[in-house]
């Protein structure tokens, strides 16, 4: 009989697959170890912002390009229309008989009332009276209604023109209209004035009569704005959570689960670099956040505690498990500021599309409710002194708008934001993002 | 969740991939860290560190063996190196290790011990014998290894293994002639 090894087989065949239970107090301890190492996804935020960025700027590329080609084509009937015009002025009034009622009906012409006049629209006139046209009439608002011709004025006004004695309409002209009542004389600087084209575009003398009317953005909007909002909490961190009771996890995560939020939001924008859209936002959200809870939860062991570190739990005898029940709506209220950049995206004269990211800063105004406080053995009032005072975050998102009349806006903006929040229990707290995305309608005033 | 999948999840932090990592590898971890540390106490610190270093180590995981080995040599390393700053005299007393105290030496019999009895018989050697049966018999490592590993000469690690062996075989054969006498 060989007896080599008999002992070394013994000892193996005892510690094969050889198990030890676990205690659930080591993946507690081991779990809390993780989430405060976990990779912190500082990033994410700017990641998200970033994609959002690319995917509305592809977007908007694409659109504006599409505007460019409607614009060129606009203009392009413009001159069209403007032509005739021309033909009809040249039927109509062409005469010394014309009467300001045909006027009248020349400036009801739909197609005129459509002829905006900007910088390249009047280069076009200019061109276009160098070339077929002896006199215009034109409306206040610049609009040509009609032209007269007399080649001894068309040669005179070529010639002011051209040596820059003219504003292109001279009262010169005008006066020498056979019925003056027909006519109106424009004076270039009047007409920059009261139109939306900015003297500093003038100045620098668009030549290029197929460019787009530019419409400066405006200094300040105000918005108000509430909708929908998707939030939850998400716990990267127990401190001390050697101290707490193990249920005081599972019994925030239950006392937080799917809360109905409700906002409000007072906002200004600053556009403080109006030539490249980029602005700053600010203001003031309301913010509520409701929590039904119902819990029934049986206290059936009690820790073992050495010092402030439990050790052990100890199992309470039937007639001692505490039931602790919390039936009822946790509500909790801040004020939230964010402080963010934006980014306007222009689609056309009535749509934009704005990027926006930045910080979120929140205090706690107040807590109503019960929370069952395990580590203290029974169901307390929701006490706002639980939360920390000031908490900070991350917002950022995509709005678009459109222009309802004049200076109003409506807007819907879709967003994910992002705070830290800290929750106390017992001699220890639980760390949490409450984070999520929210969809927001907004009223915007543009100053 | 297959192995690839559980390794991914873990090494992007999912805590619910790291927990069930724990429930499948933990319990054998656990065992093993309680043979090398000898008490519970000890056993939970190696496993509690051990498991950090699996979590945090797990995306240089490259598959050359099972997770579960990968594991279990994280495990063993803890378990060393918490045995080398707690017990600081572990290894140094050596000097007296002498080949000529090899002995062949072995059982009566073909038995079978229970996982208890095995770490009650443990228990009774001092503690660098015990790291040498530990390592030599269930974790299947040569002398070279070990010596490599516990930064001894090979000739140590062999004169070790034959007192823990002849200590083992003394208690063992005891009980096995005790057993025989009351038969």
């Amino acid at each position: 009989m060989s007896t080599k090894n008999n002992l070394q087989n013994a000892l193996k065949n005892a510690f094969e697959n050889h198990e030890a239970p676990l205690k659930e107090a080591q993946w507690e301890r081991l779990e809390g170890v993780l989430l405060s190492n976990k990779p912190k996804r500082i990033f994410f935020p700017f990641f998200f912002t970033s994609l959002i960025i690319c995917f509305t700027a592809g977007i908007t590329y694409f659109l504006t390009l599409n505007y460019g080609i409607k614009n060129e084509k606009s203009v392009l009937d413009s001159r069209n229309s403007y032509s005739s015009q021309n033909k009809f002025s040249d039927q109509s009034i062409n005469s010394s008989n014309s009467t300001s009622q045909e006027t009248n009906s020349l400036w009801n012409k739909p197609e005129l009332k459509t002829f905006t006049p900007t910088l390249s629209n009047l280069n076009f006139i200019y061109k276009t009276i160098k070339s077929r046209i002896d006199k215009i009439i034109i409306s206040k608002e610049g609009f040509p209604i009609a032209t007269i011709k007399n080649e001894t004025e068309k040669k005179e006004e070529i010639s002011l023109i051209e040596s820059g004695k003219s504003d292109f309409i001279t009262e010169k002209s005008v006066d020498s209209s056979k019925d003056p009542s027909l006519v109106e004389t424009i004076d270039l600087s009047l007409l920059t004035a009261n139109s939306p084209i900015e003297k500093s575009s003038i100045n620098k003398k668009d030549d290029n009569p197929l460019s787009p009317p530019y419409k400066p953005a405006s200094k300040f909007v105000l918005s108000l704005s509430a909708g929908y909002s998707k939030m939850n909490h998400e716990i990267i961190e127990i401190k001390n959570n050697q101290n707490l009771h193990k249920d005081s996890r599972m019994l925030f995560e239950q006392s937080n689960q799917n809360p109905n939020i409700f906002f409000l939001n007072l906002g200004i924008d600053y556009n403080f670099l109006p030539r490249f859209n980029i602005g700053f936002n600010s203001g003031i959200q309301y913010l509520q956040i409701n929590n039904h809870v119902n819990i029934k939860y049986k206290l059936n062991e009690i820790p073992l505690r050495d010092q402030e570190k439990i050790v052990g739990y100890i199992p309470l005898p039937d007639d001692q498990i505490k039931e602790l029940n919390s039936n009822t709506t946790n509500t909790t209220t801040y004020i939230n500021v964010p402080l963010r950049f934006n980014y306007t995206l222009p689609i056309n004269l009535k749509n934009e599309v704005l990027l926006t990211g930045g910080a979120n800063f929140s205090t706690i105004v107040s807590a109503k409710g019960k929370t069952i406080a395990v580590n203290e053995g029974e169901v307390k009032p929701l006490d706002k002194s639980r939360y920390n005072k000031f908490s900070t975050g991350f917002l950022g998102g995509i709005q678009f708008s459109h222009n309802l009349k004049n200076a109003w806006w409506l807007g819907s903006e879709a967003q994910w934001l992002s705070n830290k929040m800290n929750f106390e229990v017992g001699s220890g707290s639980i760390i949490s993002k409450f984070q999520g995305y929210r969809v927001n309608l907004i009223l915007k005033y543009k100053i | 969740m297959d192995e690839k999948t559980l390794i991914k999840a873990c090494s992007k932090g999912d805590i619910k991939a790291q927990r069930h990592v724990y429930d499948v590898y933990g319990p054998q971890m656990m065992g093993l860290c309680m043979r090398y540390a000898g008490n519970r106490e000890d056993a939970e610190e190696i496993f509690h560190d051990s498991l950090i270093k699996v979590f945090k180590n797990i995306q240089n995981f490259k598959g050359d063996s099972s997770l579960k080995t990968w594991i279990a040599r994280i495990g063993i390393n803890t378990a060393l190196d918490f045995l080398r700053k707690r017990k600081k005299a572990l290894f140094l007393g050596h000097i007296s290790d002498h080949i000529s105290e090899i002995e062949d030496i072995d059982i009566s019999q073909e038995i079978s011990l229970e996982a208890e009895m095995a770490m009650q018989l443990l228990k009774t050697m001092p503690v660098n014998q015990q790291i040498i049966i530990n390592l030599f018999v269930i974790e299947e490592m040569s002398h070279k290894e070990i010596a490599a590993e516990l930064g001894i000469s090979e000739e140590a690690s062999r004169v070790q293994l034959s007192r823990a062996k002849k200590a083992l075989t003394t208690i063992l054969n005891t009980k096995i002639t005790k057993n025989e006498h009351q038969k």
